[in-house]
């Protein structure tokens, strides 16, 4: 009875759901405007679609699974321009280039102290999202799309509408810069 | 093969089956230079936090990002203007 009542009571929805949906949209999409939009659309989509939820899963489950949906149309409405830059391959250093300017820690140097509750910690998790945001949004979305979600590279070239060696290129930059980021605020930093 | 060729099949063989030249090329490469070997740990480490980042932002452990109160209350007026 009470999923029931909870099924058709969209106040709960936003009230129980609508913070998750909100920081699940955020990994994806850097702009809190546009996700609260796509939150918001989400949950309207659900109300009218609400026959079409068959209970098989959670309704937080078929919620997300529509705000994915809505992410992606995102995606495609509204594209930015891809920079000469974003597939300008010299542009990830060498080691050499980096001793010669002075960088201070070796590329080769591993990353310790990665403690195995490191998943749990909202400051890593601040940092790690901190770096996502700090990616140009075509390294951003071509990023989240292939690790966050694990969709296949051909799906992502549709959607963002580039060749796969272009792909090839944003990830292999959007990886070297997020690493990069992560050593500077993380495993350097402390 | 030197570490920028390395550096991007490092990056490409997460996204695609390499070729047989390039995968024996970078095998070889990874042999002989600790650099890219540590590269490619680090890139399969951010492969790891990107798979469970979903979980993690949504759970409360992250409950201080938030929609306002504002803000679901305008999501409500709207559900409910359009029943």
């Amino acid at each position: 009875m009470s999923s029931n009542i909870e099924k058709y009571d969209p106040n709960k929805w936003v009230d129980e759901h609508g913070d998750a949906l909100y920081r699940f949209a955020l990994l994806r999409v850097k702009d809190p405007g546009v996700a609260e939009d796509l939150v918001q659309e989400t949950l309207f989509s659900a109300l009218k679609g609400i026959d079409r939820f068959k209970g098989g899963s959670t309704l937080r489950t078929w919620l997300v699974g529509i705000l994915k949906h809505k992410i992606i149309d995102h995606f495609r409405r509204n594209r930015p321009e891809i920079l000469s830059s974003d597939l300008n391959l010299m542009e990830n250093e060498t080691e050499e280039e980096r001793l010669e300017r002075g960088a201070v820690r070796p590329e080769w140097k591993e990353w310790r102290d990665v403690p195995s509750n490191l998943m749990e910690n909202k400051e890593f998790w601040d940092v790690f999202t901190a770096c996502l945001d700090g990616l140009p949004e075509n390294h951003r979305r071509a990023f989240s799309l292939r690790e966050i979600d694990g969709i296949k590279g051909d799906e992502i070239c549709k959607i963002l509408d580039i060749t796969s060696t272009n792909l090839w290129v944003i990830l292999h930059r959007a990886r070297g810069k997020l690493k990069s980021c992560l050593e500077a605020n993380w495993f350097d930093a402390r | 093969m030197n570490c920028k060729e390395a550096a991007q099949l490092i990056s490409e063989q997460r996204d695609h089956k390499l070729g047989f030249k390039d995968r024996f090329g970078l095998r070889m490469h990874l042999v002989m230079c600790r650099m890219c070997t540590a590269y490619r740990d680090k890139l399969d480490m951010i492969s790891r936090f990107a798979k469970q980042a979903s979980e993690f932002m949504m759970g409360d452990g992250h409950s201080t990002v938030a929609l306002s109160a504002d803000t679901k209350e305008r999501m409500k007026r709207k559900l409910s203007s359009n029943d």
